[in-house]
């Protein structure tokens, strides 16, 4: 097993395009949940040069679908909301990803060791951190991957 | 209150602004320092004056940022709440953390009443925010249960809704904002800053109301960094959502928090003759206040004897 970010990221991963549609970034999630076998919380954005531009999570899109009022359907038992699913993801189809996304995004470089990477993901929360050099993504280091392969160590 | 505050830093651009806005559906962000003190508020309005100012979108927060932050204590009345919102006319007020939990605890023994904190004692941190339309789903809630609201009727058991009172027309602002399609959109950004509002109508030649542009799609427009002299019809909603100026209030405000909506357009008789916008803001003003039953009760418990 490898110590550092270059050589446990994983290469041939699924990226978004700031202009890319919600609509499309779903189809996205569905493509990298088939290429990793295993469902994906969150994609990176790149632009044309292959930059990282930031990360769209699961929550994110979720956020989208949350009524703004919600705060207020709480107070407000006899408002009927059937149907409102429906409305909210059409309206949330168009919106563009980078309008939503991440921008701050916490990332590595390749020869970053992989201590500091799991350092990293539990500082800041996150389940999967880009790999970049000289600006551009190389890779992503995956939380669950770190874990399946650290883990085997701790077997007697 | 809300405990979802989004907060930014002052050098965070207006670019990211503008993305949590949008993701967050939310119309303003607290600015803080380093200690997470309240440096300042950028809400939309904020942002399309920037873009009507062509700055760029990495430009910092601290630029463009509104000081200083109205606080209320989370121990304040609405009452007090919504009349300092009006004095200072904001749509929302900070609610601030209770960091001198200490003090006010013997502010009570000794006999003052622990509620009355002046906004200079107040922590410049925010631990909420109180806006009218929480206020509009706090009344909402309780004018409905409410047996003696005087807007029921003499019989306290009656069902007779409040909705069968309160018609849009008597709550809606008879004045709305009003562009055509071909307009340009500088134009259209020009009036809404100007005018202060947050929605403008548009109609096609004929007249027909088409779509409507708002703050959010004005400052998605400078997040995509369109040019100030394209037409408005390339950044418009549709469809144009209303409601009849003699329908209930409440049915109105449903229609509103349904379709994720601050305001509505009001016609009379067909959609296409406009007469009229309702917000959220009028309708939590609307409920404020107008009962004299909860007027009652409010006295008897801010003047112990």
């Amino acid at each position: 097993m490898g110590v550092t970010a270059r050589e446990m990221m994983e290469t041939d991963f699924v990226a978004l395009r700031p202009w890319n549609t919600i609509s499309q970034a779903v189809d996205a999630f569905h493509r990298a949940n088939v290429k990793r076998g295993q469902k994906t919380f969150g994609l990176v954005v790149t632009d044309d040069e292959n930059r990282l531009a930031g990360i769209l999570s699961l929550y994110d899109v979720l956020n989208l679908l949350r009524p703004k009022h919600i705060h207020i359907w709480g107070e407000m038992h006899d408002v009927d909301i059937s149907g409102y699913l429906d409305e909210s993801c059409r309206r949330a189809k168009a919106i563009q990803v980078g309008d939503i996304m991440s921008t701050d995004v916490v990332r590595v470089n390749p020869d970053a060791h992989l201590l500091m990477v799991i350092d990293l993901m539990i500082k800041k929360h996150v389940r999967r951190v880009p790999v970049v050099e000289d600006e551009r993504v190389i890779g992503i280091v995956y939380a669950s991957s770190l874990f399946y392969q650290l883990i085997e160590r701790l077997r007697d | 209150m809300r405990r979802l505050v989004v907060r930014l830093q002052a050098h965070v651009s207006i670019a990211d602004a503008i993305r949590q806005m949008i993701r967050f559906k939310v119309n303003a962000v607290l600015v803080t320092d380093e200690k997470n003190e309240a440096v300042g508020v950028v809400s939309k309005t904020n942002i399309l004056g920037a873009y009507y100012a062509y700055l760029p979108l990495v430009t910092p927060l601290s630029e463009v940022l509104v000081a200083p932050v109205l606080f209320c204590s989370p121990n304040d009345s609405l009452d007090k709440a919504l009349e300092r919102m009006r004095a200072h006319n904001v749509h929302r007020l900070y609610v601030a953390e209770q960091e001198i939990r200490g003090s006010r605890l013997v502010a009570g023994l000794l006999g003052a009443d622990p509620s009355r904190d002046s906004p200079s004692s107040l922590s410049r941190r925010a631990a909420g925010v109180l806006a009218y339309t929480d206020i509009a789903g706090l009344l909402y809630r309780y004018c409905h249960k409410c047996p003696r609201s005087t807007l029921r009727g003499t019989d306290p058991k009656s069902n007779q809704r409040l909705s069968d009172h309160l018609r849009v027309g008597e709550v809606m602002t008879a004045s709305v904002l009003e562009h055509r399609e071909s307009d340009l959109l500088g134009d259209v950004m020009e009036s809404v800053f100007r005018e202060r509002v947050r929605l403008a109508l548009m109609r096609d030649e004929k007249g027909l109301p088409t779509g409507v542009i708002s703050t959010s799609d004005l400052i998605i427009a400078y997040l995509h960094g369109l040019p100030h002299e394209i037409p408005a019809r390339e950044i418009m909603s549709q469809p144009v959502r209303g409601c009849e100026q003699n329908q209930p209030l409440e049915e109105a405000l449903q229609q509103m928090i349904f379709s994720d909506i601050q305001s509505i357009f009001v016609y009379k008789h067909s959609p296409g003759n406009i007469t009229g916008i309702l917000s959220l803001s009028e309708v939590a003003r609307a409920r404020s206040g107008s009962c004299k039953a909860c007027l009652a009760s409010r006295i008897q418990i801010e003047e112990p004897v």
